[in-house]
């Protein structure tokens, strides 16, 4: 679905972005792209939604190129920005003003979606909080029906509640031809969620691997002591005890630890690459 | 490929956008108008008509200003500009659509208006007071140099929107006043260097004589003829100038960047 190969990026000439960076994301999936600050998330968001160019390669999006930003292109792809813009206007008002621009908006799933975030249609946007417009801009983004959704802290300014109707609402609305990206720095938040994750590190591609498989070739665990810990690959401290990472045994159901797996990939590339390599 | 459909919902979007704003604006004007014609029907009658059609023309290159900032209001910031870019259309129909609207709110609102409160308030007027005043509208020749006037600046405000981020019409007039005192520095050096030096004092062929408006010639044209001359090719460059910023705003849109 989303194809990005040699690409290259920079805001500036004395540092780029991203040097070379090769991606391939498919449908049916939900990917985590994680990512310490400024590695550089948003803009490979952009980069794949054609807001941002890149100096050199190709951002390829359901065969089109994103630069070129073909009706065709953005009929099928929705970006809901960590800040989001909604005019001055009622629920309704907006829906008029935007809905008619996807072919396939569902109505009776935006009032679903409303319904479960508790959100008054009559309401006018700009008197509402801001994690109540950011559940009409999600009730928004997964009524389209966009087959690539790209959410950027998606559950930034949600109450607990809501987070959980997130989860639910975003698991109902992705189909086998459906693919979801969710850059986010909560990865507490969206675990259960996600079933891909995608590292971003120094530039590159760090990591893009499924849960599974990630799953098979780690082993996640809580110990109170990792002394005599011949296999350890990382270990953190927690009030609860040390979360720490081994080499997995080929167990594709094992729990992962989010937080663990993001700090052994960028305190040890080489070991992720040499264990993740193809 | 550009698609009707998607081009009428993006003006539909700016439409929904802007109604209130410059329907408050005509309204503003509307009441001006109004103002002024009560105190033409209750006054001595000295005042000019012809003022009323100054006003409006002054009102639409206000309008023009605005509504060209206001098409483009949403590149302002980071959230919206996703919002703008990301709708689905091309940017020739995202960019057809914030002409048309800008365009036609600039002039034809602002023209039509102007005309039918003219029309009915000179009626109603002759109608109470028994006045008898001609509905004097003007000279469809005055309409076209304000249309192209209003057009030129138009293009500028348009351009400097997409350009300009931040402030655009603070920055647009102060680059279109550096731009233009640069031209006269251009031109005055031109004139000095290469008209006077090269032409009248070597090859001597400026002969300017002025006898009188009537009998005044330039290298023996006719002075109005040579004016004349002078202002239609003011008036293609000008087109010319508008043209290319129309160009260069499409071509500034297309490689925006959020």
């Amino acid at each position: 679905m989303i194809e990005l190969s040699h690409l290259n990026f920079t805001y500036s000439k004395n540092r780029s972005l991203f040097e070379d960076l090769s991606l391939k994301l498919k449908g049916g999936h939900i990917y985590g792209l994680l990512g310490k600050n400024g590695a550089g998330k948003t803009t490979l968001l952009k980069l794949v939604a054609g807001l941002r160019l890149p100096q050199s390669g190709l951002s390829m999006v359901l065969g089109h190129e994103s630069k070129k930003r073909s009706a065709e292109m953005l009929q099928e792809i929705f970006f809901l920005p960590e800040e989001i813009w909604l005019p001055d206007t009622t629920v309704k008002g907006y829906l008029q003003m935007f809905a008619g621009s996807y072919p396939k908006f569902d109505m009776d799933f935006f009032h679903y979606c409303l319904k479960e975030f508790e959100i008054n249609t009559k309401d006018k946007l700009k008197s509402m909080s801001f994690g109540q417009r950011k559940k009409v801009s999600i009730c928004f983004a997964l009524a389209t029906q966009c087959r690539i959704m790209i959410f950027d802290e998606p559950t930034n300014g949600l109450d607990i509640p809501s987070k959980t109707q997130f989860r639910k609402l975003v698991a109902e609305a992705i189909t086998d031809d459906r693919c979801l990206i969710l850059s986010t720095h909560q990865v507490r938040d969206l675990e259960s969620l996600i079933d891909s994750i995608i590292i971003l590190e120094n530039r590159q591609v760090l990591m893009n691997e499924s849960t599974e498989e990630i799953g098979k070739k780690l082993e996640f665990k809580t110990l109170f002591s990792i002394e005599n810990q011949p296999d350890l690959l990382y270990s953190e401290f927690t009030p609860k005890g040390f979360v720490a990472v081994f080499p997995g045994k080929n167990d594709p159901d094992s729990r992962i630890d989010l937080e663990a797996l993001f700090n052994l990939a960028t305190q040890q590339p080489e070991t992720i690459r040499s264990i993740f390599k193809h | 490929m550009f698609n009707i459909a998607r081009f009428s919902e993006q003006f539909m979007i700016l439409f929904r956008q802007n109604k209130n704003r410059h329907g408050m604006i005509l309204g503003i004007f509307i009441l001006f108008q109004l103002f002024g014609y009560v105190k033409y029907f209750t006054g001595d009658g000295s005042k000019d008509l012809d003022d009323f059609y100054k006003f409006a023309t002054a009102f639409s290159f206000i309008l023009c200003v605005m509504s060209c900032q206001d098409v483009f209001n949403k590149l302002r910031n980071t959230p919206s500009g996703i919002q703008y870019l990301m709708t689905p259309a091309t940017i020739l129909e995202k960019y057809s659509a914030a002409w048309l609207y800008s365009s036609m709110f600039a002039f034809i609102a602002t023209q039509l208006t102007y005309f039918v409160v003219h029309f009915l308030c000179i009626n109603v007027g002759n109608l109470i007071t028994g006045m008898g005043s001609e509905l004097g509208f003007p000279a469809w020749q005055d309409v076209q140099k304000i249309f192209l006037t209003v057009m030129f600046v138009h293009s500028i405000f348009f351009f400097g929107s997409i350009l300009f981020r931040k402030n655009p019409i603070i920055k647009t007039i102060g680059s279109y006043i550096g731009i233009m005192f640069l031209l006269t520095l251009i031109f005055a050096w031109y004139a000095k260097h290469f008209l006077v030096n090269t032409q009248i004092l070597h090859s001597k062929s400026l002969n300017i004589n002025l006898n009188g408006s009537l009998g005044s010639s330039i290298n023996g044209m006719p002075l109005q003829h040579f004016l004349e001359q002078i202002g239609m090719n003011i008036k293609w460059v000008l087109c010319g100038i508008a043209l290319l910023l129309w160009s260069g705003s499409y071509i500034l849109l297309h490689k925006k960047q959020i």
